[in-house]
This record gives structure tokens, C-alpha cells and sequence, in this order.
């Protein structure tokens, strides 16, 4: 059980987000959800809305599940069969999903970070990846603003923390659905960088038509005789470079300039020749 | 003339500190904090910005269009439900409305601190700056912002959530507006300058943001604010103008018909300021109340700036004539000017 459980933290798979979650933006996104072709769409941080969230969770009988509101008070939930149900708190804003599953010589820890629309909580998201929820945490730093979220090829820190406190020196893994590995060391800070893989087999145009897949973050610690093990999954997107042109954007830009300049060269030579008669 | 009895020189200090606060914000709250200031801010900031430290007001009225009143109508919920969010949306931007009024457009605004010192740019290059837009121009744009407000921040979105419209048109004013392409650039995000081959629909709307941001930087170098006279926000402020605490006050005298140098120095040309002899509050539509009519005003007293009752900023002639001076003297200087005084030999400077 155990050795399974790792193996499942190292390829970044023991948590995924079902597909009978209900699509975010009407009708148009539902064949889609069930077939598990494209993603529940939406925009960052809105998928899911305000209904109760479904994820898939392997390797969890017996774990500790606590679900982290965005005022850090907290529910404990429990998984049936491997599905895990995260409840409407009514709290906009970001919330944490912790699982914990103690092994004996070793605990390993699972955490991911879901948005859930509701009333303004009135905390920041920052309180959240502050507070400490277990011993052995990857936080998010930043966490992505409303906006943006973890793309392809764009890079992103991540800070490991034993006990709240930074942890130097640590190796951390990062891996990809798609096959990828990422390796680096957290710095003075306990902070690691890495530029997210861009590693899509095959991209469509538009990011509603790219399904997102998922990232692990897994770093370790031993103290004490006992082995910590923690991982922080997320679902990354396409980079939209591969539908999306600067170039061509600045030469429109650039069109628009040239335009706009001429517009104001006649106006300016018009009023020129009122003054002048 | 003492620069800080300037209110030009006050504004635009203001106009700094509000862009670097609010393109640079979550430098200062944090990154995440920034967030909690606001997210019904009327200034024209964005959240597509990463270092931004509020959200423009017009991104939650999209959204809860599309998404809440949209989509209760289409499946058949409570419109009350829906139109509550538009509500709550309203007061908070209400709430800071009341304050300064559309002050914020004139003081506050960083895409109207932009286009201004663009302006500057421009002048200072030695570029010709028009004085001001013919009044067929002037009359032929205004009914654009309230086109923009109506068909881009609440039609197409609403469309959008009744499934009559893409669903990349829920943000469709966002998906143009020149302020998210400006303030990512100037926070060295190049990502919002892009040509979307995705669909029709992102082409046009990619297209249409980018070229009309370049058209925007050329025209601000000669022109005075061309974006603002066609921005939804304009409007949304214009439609509640009277509720504002700080407003422009004419009292007319004998001498307004023939004047009209406030309405030269209306950067938003409003002819009205001068031909209007209405007695009180006159904040038009237009007005963004930077208070330069009240400046170039030769005649005591005649155009205020007031806070609810109180008197902030008068005209007078001692002011006027100062005023004058400073602006002759900052408008003698540019750098085709200077460079063309370099050039030629020194007998013929003798």
C-alpha cells in the first residue's frame, strides 16, 4: 500500500479532478465534460462555480482529509470508493484540500488548492498558504491571481516549508501527466523555480479546447527517524503562444500606430490650412 | 509661478502616485492582499495586471451579465438572484463613486495618466499638438462611450450568458480595451499583446485591441485623450454624475460669451463650459474635472471646483495670468527646439 502510494506521488497522479464534475459555462461545455475530451472551461479560478466539487482520490483509505476554507476553519471529509466530494462552503476564494496519510516510518501528504465561488470571504489567499496545514508543505508562491493560471512554458516558484519554517537545500520534483521531469533545489529561501514544461502532444487553438493537465510538485524530509513526503498537484494549461502571436500583435499594433499617426497628421495639416486662410 | 500652487503640477503628481499604486500596487499590499481592496474600483486598472492592486469595475459587470443574469434567465432561476450580484456590484462602485465623483477619470485614471503623458511626449518631441477637435468630431464621438457601456460591458456579455453570443465575447470589453495591453506592458507582461488565430470571433476582438492601442499612442501624441472620449467608464460615471460630492460650479458672468478660453483648455473639449450660462452645477458628461477650465479662467469666481458645498479651487485673474506664464514657458521647450538651436552656427544665434 504504501510503496503504491509513493509510486503514485512521484508520477504526480494520485489526484484528479473527475469528469462528472458539472461544466462551469452552460451547455455548450457538458458533452465535453463527459467525454473527458475538453476541460469544464471557464477562466481561471471560475470553473466548478458554486456546486460541489467531485475528485478522484487513490490510495486513501484510512487518510486524514481536511478541507481548508479560505478563513482557515476547517471540515473534515472523508472519500467513498475513491471519489471525494468537496462541499459548497458558500466562500469565494481559494480553497485547501489536505490529505494526510501516515505509514508509520513515513507520512506523506497530499495538497491541492481549489477555487470555489461563494460570498467574499474576506481573506486573502495569501492567509491560506501562510497557514501551516502540515508538517511538510509545497506552497504555491504566488498562488495564480484571478486571470491567470499555471500555463505551459510559463514559470512559476514554489516554496517547500517543514514546520512553517523555509527548508534549503531540498530536492524538488516536479512532474507532469504528460511524462515529464523537472528537478531542482530550493535555494536559501526554500524556494524553487521552475519553467512549467511545455509538453502538450497535440495542441488545438483556444484554450477551451485544450484539455489542462495535471502537475505534482513532490519534495521530502527525513527528521527524526521519520520520512516526510509531500506533494502539491495543480492542473496546468496549453501554452497559448501556440494559437497566440506577438509578433503579429505588435505588427497590428503597429498598423494601428501608423494609422492613428496619419489620422492626426491630416487633422493637424487641416486645421493648418483653416489657419492659414 | 510656484509649481506646487500649480494644480496642473498637483494633479499630476496625484496621477503618479495613483498609477504606481494602482499598476504597481501589490508591490506595497502584497500580491494577494491587493485583491481584498476592491474589486468594483471605478478607475480604469486592470486584472489582467499581475501587479495591479485593484480590479476595473467594468470586469464584474461583464462577468455577472454573462454568468448571472445571463444564465438565470436562460435557466430559468430567480432574475432576482441574478441581478443581485449586478447590484452589490453598483453600490461598492457607488460607495467610492460618491467620493470624488468623476474626479477619478481627471486624477486618478492610469490609462488617462497615460494618454497624458503621451501628450506630453508629444509636445515635447515638438509634434503639433491640436488645441482642439472640431465640434463635429467632438459631437460625432460622444455617443460612442454610451455604445461601448451598452453593447460591450452589458449586451454582449448578457447575450453571451443567454447563449446567443460566444462565449469569448463575455469579457468582450475587456478583450479591447487598450488598458490591458497598457498596464501589462508596464509591467513588462508582453502577454496581452497577441493576435488570437483561435477563433473568428477572439481574430476580430485580438485585432481590434491591438490596433486600437497603437492608434491610441499615435493620437495621444498630438492629441488630447483619444481614448477617453470614447471609454465606457465615462459614461458609467457619467450616468451618475449628480450623486458625486466633487463637481465643477459656474457662476457666469457678462464676460463668458465672448471668452472661451475654458473650453480651449478642456482637455475633453466641451464647448458647453463656455457657452452654457446655467448658474451652479455644470459637470458634464465629458468632464473628467482635471480643473483646467478652472485654471485658464480669467474672472473671479466664475468656475469652481467643490467638494459637496465647499469651494476647493476658484478662478481668478492673479492665478490666471501666473498660470499663463507657466504654460508659455513649458511649452517653449522641446526637443526639436533645442535641436535645431544646436544646429545652427553660433552668428547666426547672435
Amino acid at each position: 500500500m504504501k510503496t503504491l502510494l509513493a509510486g503514485l506521488l512521484a508520477s504526480g497522479c494520485c489526484v484528479s479532478v473527475a469528469l462528472a464534475q458539472p461544466p462551469a459555462h452552460g451547455d455548450a461545455a457538458a458533452p465535453a465534460a463527459e467525454t473527458g475530451q475538453k476541460p469544464a472551461g471557464g477562466h481561471a479560478g471560475h470553473g466548478g462555480g458554486r456546486r460541489a466539487k467531485m475528485l478522484m482520490l487513490a490510495n486513501a483509505d484510512g487518510a486524514r482529509i481536511t478541507y481548508w476554507k479560505p478563513d482557515l476553519t476547517r471540515m473534515e471529509l472523508s472519500a467513498e470508493h475513491g471519489h471525494l466530494t468537496l462541499p459548497p462552503t458558500g466562500m469565494d476564494n481559494y480553497h485547501a484540500l489536505v490529505v494526510e496519510q501516515d505509514w508509520g516510518p513515513e507520512k506523506d501528504t497530499l495538497i491541492r488548492y481549489e477555487y470555489s465561488f461563494g460570498k467574499p470571504s474576506g481573506h486573502s489567499p495569501a492567509e491560506l498558504t501562510a497557514a501551516v496545514k502540515t508538517e511538510l508543505e509545497v506552497v504555491p508562491d504566488p498562488i495564480p491571481r484571478e486571470h491567470y493560471r499555471y500555463m505551459a512554458a510559463d514559470r512559476w516558484s514554489f516554496l517547500v516549508r517543514y514546520q512553517g519554517q523555509p527548508l534549503a537545500g531540498t530536492p524538488v520534483l516536479l512532474a507532469t501527466s504528460q511524462g515529464s521531469r523537472l528537478e531542482a533545489v530550493t535555494d536559501a529561501a526554500g524556494r524553487v523555480t521552475f519553467r512549467l514544461p511545455d509538453d502538450f502532444p497535440e495542441v488545438e487553438a483556444g484554450r477551451e479546447n485544450n484539455t489542462p493537465a495535471e502537475l505534482s510538485v513532490t519534495a521530502s524530509h527525513r527528521e527524526d527517524g521519520l520520512e516526510f513526503v509531500t506533494v502539491l498537484t495543480a492542473p496546468y494549461h496549453a501554452d497559448p503562444a501556440h494559437w497566440q502571436s506577438f509578433p503579429t500583435g505588435v505588427a497590428i499594433a503597429g498598423a494601428g500606430f501608423l494609422v492613428g499617426g496619419l489620422v492626426g497628421f491630416r487633422r493637424r495639416h487641416d486645421n493648418k490650412k483653416r489657419g492659414s486662410a | 509661478m510656484n509649481p506646487l500652487t500649480n494644480l496642473s503640477v498637483i494633479r499630476r503628481l496625484v496621477q503618479v502616485a495613483a498609477f504606481a499604486f494602482l499598476v504597481y500596487g501589490s508591490v506595497v499590499v502584497g500580491y494577494y492582499t491587493a485583491d481584498k481592496l476592491s474589486v468594483a474600483f471605478p478607475a480604469l486598472t486592470c486584472a489582467y495586471d499581475m501587479r495591479s492592486a485593484d480590479y476595473c469595475t467594468l470586469i464584474p459587470f461583464q462577468h455577472q451579465m454573462a454568468h448571472r443574469v445571463g444564465e438565470s434567465i436562460s435557466n430559468g432561476t430567480s432574475l432576482l438572484m441574478g441581478l443581485l450580484p449586478v447590484v452589490t456590484t453598483l453600490g461598492t462602485f457607488l460607495l467610492l463613486f460618491v467620493l470624488l465623483n468623476k474626479a477619478f477619470c481627471g486624477w486618478i485614471c492610469p490609462l488617462g495618466f497615460f494618454q497624458e503623458l503621451l501628450g506630453v511626449i508629444g509636445q515635447k518631441l515638438g509634434l503639433q499638438q491640436r488645441e482642439s477637435l472640431a465640434p463635429g468630431i467632438v459631437d460625432r464621438l460622444r455617443p460612442v462611450k454610451w455604445l461601448m457601456l451598452g453593447v460591450l460591458v452589458f449586451s454582449l456579455p448578457l447575450l453571451s450568458g443567454l447563449g446567443f453570443a460566444s462565449h469569448d465575447l463575455v469579457g468582450a470589453y475587456c478583450a479591447i480595451c487598450p488598458s490591458r495591453i497598457m498596464t501589462t506592458l508596464a509591467v513588462g507582461d508582453t502577454s496581452q499583446l497577441y493576435f488570437d488565430s483561435a477563433n473568428p470571433t477572439v481574430m476580430v476582438l485580438s485585432v481590434s485591441a491591438d490596433f486600437l492601442f497603437g492608434a491610441m499612442v499615435a493620437l495621444g501624441l498630438t492629441t488630447r485623450q483619444p481614448f477617453c472620449r470614447i471609454c465606457p467608464l465615462l459614461a458609467l460615471h457619467a450616468a451618475f454624475r449628480k450623486v458625486g460630492l466633487a463637481r465643477l460650479v459656474k457662476n457666469p458672468s457678462p464676460r463668458c460669451g465672448k471668452c472661451g478660453l475654458c473650453a480651449k483648455a478642456c482637455p475633453m473639449d466641451i464647448r458647453e463650459i463656455h457657452t452654457t450660462e446655467k448658474q451652479g452645477d455644470i459637470t458634464f458628461a465629458d468632464c473628467t474635472l482635471c480643473g483646467r477650465c478652472v485654471e485658464f479662467c480669467p474672472d473671479q469666481d466664475v468656475l469652481q471646483l467643490k467638494y459637496a458645498t465647499f469651494p476647493v479651487f476658484s478662478a481668478s485673474p492673479r492665478y490666471f495670468k501666473q498660470r499663463k506664464q507657466a504654460q508659455k514657458r513649458w511649452e517653449s521647450w522641446t526637443l526639436r527646439g533645442w535641436w535645431s538651436r544646436r544646429r545652427s552656427p553660433a552668428t547666426e544665434r547672435a
